[in-house]
């Protein structure tokens, strides 16, 4: 059995293995850093400790929605850093069983975001998306 | 392995014996009959090969033992010190290096150790006249297992009988289930063909089975070794049987006046491990991670300080107000104190010059002293860390450029030996170290002729080359004046890496050389890279922090003093054309209107001046300097970050960036 955290994109939701999960913070004033990618939001001050924050939506290649109060950044521990992303939503915690876990293929560069989700979870009807953190961090090897 | 838990003591432990071991060999080689280096040695050697024994770390084990019984030797007066005994001790204790990095990296120990082993065996063969097996120490007072004068006695009388006294050492097969029946079948098989004098541990403790795999005993009997160990072997169970011949032979008063000597030096030596226990009870080896830990709670309780500061304005309470400044003063000085426990003596990056020194200056046939000065000069960790690999660079050069063969040196009226001096010290918010050499220093023509050679500047320029040109170009990557390349310097690469290292570090280096005279490196280093000065500064509507030392001035400029060369713009300072960076733009952050009045920081790399505008001049600030965590590490304008007051989060400016 394997817990995720589920975040939201639009309808969408995205599957997070919670044991890369460090903390989820509601939004903050986030400082922007020059001369970084774009889904690079910039960095948080979370409780002292600076942790540069992504944008999961411009990550997927969809639109930026504006801020509100259901606005997260869940902060994932994944390959020895820190990292912040921001989902439009994310309350939830789901159990998925390994034998619900689907691995997809896709055409390589179809969908932006197909390149971030390589697997899918089932629980009954629903499905998650599952998000591949090594190439959503851009973690080379 | 289960004792992966103290691997990490392990290694920094064995680290400052293997330390203190180069440094007291050194010592030894320059004064071979001072006792109390031997027994530090000997020390050492001896605390390294238990804690070996005890990670199971078989060869390190093995090693160290070797050498600690050549130190016994030594110890005993029974082997003199030469050159080559030095240079095998040397080579020990490299060995020993070596397989403690490798247990660093891999866990494992597995060096060959049979070459060195060899020549350590060989050393001892040659003074070990008696038929001995040479794998142990004879009968020491270090030793657990000694004889008392009692037993002594029993033994000589028995040796006059034409007894012989052995110590044997016996092991039990680990998966043996009843060690002590096991051992009461030796004991009684023993028992048959000798005396058994006494045993380590006691025979009620191996009744008890309160022993590990081996036991070790003392025996009288008519038979040889080969004889006891056939039969010891014969016993199933039993691994390995060290055996080795005993000899008591000393008269009587002889013994009583070594008794008197060694009783007295044992004193002594309990008096010299009484203040080190001392010392050591009083000191906490602490991780590290901890102390960085500690540094940024206190950061966060300097930014709570200050907002309550803020806060504080608003508030006409003189409770309230003394209450803040008494936090206030807390606070600085816990600053101050968590700081001084992140500082380490540079001593811990000196240590390993003398030998460096020794073994280069024996290399290339050069005579050589070093003198160190001011190793407790502390500075803090980060820094020190950093520090070590430019400094070898330094000192290699000395020996290697510097300081002359000694006929050379001898024509030129110099004493033989070339001196190379290393100092630290203190000075304001900075450390500095200086090492300077009593060479041939910096041949200036050879230097131009280089740079003529090189391209760098025209026959006519180098003419009027000023010296403190002529020397900066020695900064220059590829830039060598050695005629040959040697295995220790002159490739070209170094001074450059040495510059760019040391400047990445906030701190600065400069080269003073007189021909014939010598040559000195100055470097001067922040005490901390933790937490800096810093000029706080508004660009569009973003806080930025420069670096304050980095900034030479603050000037104000007017839009139409700004000219265009080709395609660049550039103003004048001080007679000087420098460019000018606009850092909205570079940052790309919102165009401010500022009527043609521009705020420009000049900052600085080297020599090199530039001219940064920003909108907004909001003051000088302590900052802590965070890292921007790993996701970011491609930025490259932004050093870092840090969390003002009011928690927002400001960006450092890499000004070494900007040029």
């Amino acid at each position: 059995m394997s817990l995720y955290v589920i975040a939201k994109i639009g309808e969408e939701e995205y599957a997070l293995d919670i044991e890369k999960v460090q903390t989820i913070e509601k939004i903050m004033p986030i400082t922007r850093v020059p001369q970084s990618d774009k889904h690079v939001k910039g960095v948080i001050n979370l409780r002292g400790e600076i942790i540069p924050v992504i944008s999961l939506r411009e990550k997927l290649g969809l639109e930026e929605k504006e801020y509100d109060e259901n606005t997260r950044i869940i902060v994932l521990k994944a390959f020895d850093m820190l990292v912040g992303m921001i989902v439009d939503n994310a309350n939830e915690v789901v159990d998925i069983a390994e034998e619900n876990i689907d691995t997809l293929t896709f055409n390589e560069n179809t969908e932006e975001f197909s390149r971030y989700v390589s697997k899918v979870g089932k629980i009954k009807d629903k499905v998650f998306l599952l998000l591949d953190l090594k190439r959503l961090l851009d973690i080379k090897v | 392995m289960e004792n992966n838990q103290y691997i990490d003591i392990f290694i920094e432990e064995s680290q400052e014996h293997i330390d203190n071991l180069n440094s007291n060999l050194l010592l030894l080689e320059k004064d071979p009959q001072n006792k109390q280096i031997i027994d530090e040695i000997f020390r050492s050697a001896h605390t390294l090969k238990g804690m070996a024994a005890t990670m199971g770390f078989e060869n390190m084990n093995k090693l160290a033992h070797k050498m600690e019984d050549v130190l016994q030797e030594i110890k005993n007066e029974e082997m003199s010190i030469s050159p080559l005994l030095m240079n095998i001790l040397f080579k020990c204790v490299d060995t020993l290096s070596e397989m403690l990095e490798l247990i660093a990296r891999t866990g494992e120990d597995d060096i060959s150790i049979e070459e060195i082993i060899f020549l350590l065996s060989a050393l001892n063969s040659e003074n070990v006249k008696e038929e001995v097996a040479s794998t142990s120490v004879k009968d020491s007072t270090d030793d657990i297992f000694s004889l008392n004068v009692y037993e002594k006695d029993i033994i000589k009388e028995a040796v006059k009988d034409n007894y012989k006294a052995y110590k044997i050492t016996v092991y039990i097969d680990e998966s043996c289930l009843m060690k002590s029946a096991r051992a009461f079948i030796i004991f009684n098989s023993l028992e048959e063909f000798g005396d058994i004098i006494n045993s380590y541990p006691p025979v009620e403790d191996i009744e008890e089975e309160k022993f590990g795999n081996s036991f070790t005993l003392h025996l009288i009997t008519k038979e040889n070794k080969e004889y006891i160990e056939k039969k010891l072997l014969s016993i199933s169970e039993v691994n390995k049987v060290e055996i080795e011949l005993i000899n008591v032979d000393l008269g009587e008063e002889e013994e009583k006046f070594i008794e008197g000597i060694s009783s007295l030096k044992s004193q002594e030596s309990e008096s010299i491990k009484k203040s080190q226990s001392n010392k050591t009870s009083k000191s906490v080896r602490v991780d590290i991670d901890r102390l960085d830990n500690l540094m940024n709670l206190v950061s966060e309780l300097i930014i709570i300080k200050t907002r309550l500061e803020g806060l504080e304005a608003d508030n006409k309470n003189s409770e309230t107000v003394s209450t803040i400044e008494y936090l206030e003063r807390i606070t600085t000085n816990l600053h101050d104190a968590v700081m001084k426990v992140r500082m380490v003596p540079v001593e811990r990056v000196f240590n390993r010059f003398p030998r460096m020194v020794r073994d280069l200056s024996h290399e290339l046939g050069k005579k050589i002293i070093l003198h160190m000065q001011g190793q407790d000069t502390e500075v803090d960790r980060t820094v020190i860390d950093e520090i070590g690999d430019p400094l070898v660079h330094l000192l290699r050069n000395s020996i290697d450029h510097g300081i002359e063969m000694p006929q050379e040196r001898l024509q030129k009226g110099k004493p033989e030996q070339g001196i190379i001096e290393l100092k630290a010290y203190h000075e304001g918010n900075h450390v500095i170290i200086e090492i300077s050499d009593d060479g041939r220093g910096i041949d200036i023509d050879k230097v131009k002729e280089k740079a003529l050679e090189k391209g760098i500047y025209t026959a006519e320029q180098v003419k009027e080359l000023s010296k403190e040109k002529a020397i900066e170009l020695l900064f220059k990557p590829g830039f060598s004046t050695a005629d040959k390349v040697t295995d220790v310097s002159g490739r070209g690469v170094g001074l450059d890496v040495v510059k760019n290292k040391i400047e990445s570090l906030n701190g600065s280096i400069e080269i003073f050389s007189e021909t014939n005279k010598g040559t000195k490196f100055l470097i001067k280093l922040p005490l901390t890279l933790a937490i800096i000065q810093a000029l706080l500064v508004k660009i569009g509507n973003e806080k930025f922090a420069i670096p304050l030392n980095s900034i030479s001035e603050i000037v104000h400029k007017k839009e139409e003093e700004i000219h265009n060369v080709q395609g660049k713009e550039v103003v004048l300072y001080r007679g000087k054309v420098i460019p000018i960076i606009r850092l909205n733009q570079l940052l790309d952050t919102e165009k401010i209107p500022n009527n043609g009045n521009l705020v420009c920081v000049i900052i600085k790399k080297g020599e090199k001046l530039a001219s940064c505008t920003v909108d907004e001049l909001i003051g000088q600030q302590e900052i802590v300097i965070k890292p921007l965590g790993k996701y970011l590490t491609n930025v490259k304008v932004i050093a870092g970050a840090t969390i003002l007051g009011d928690g927002q989060v400001a960006l450092i400016i890499d000004t070494n960036n900007l040029f």
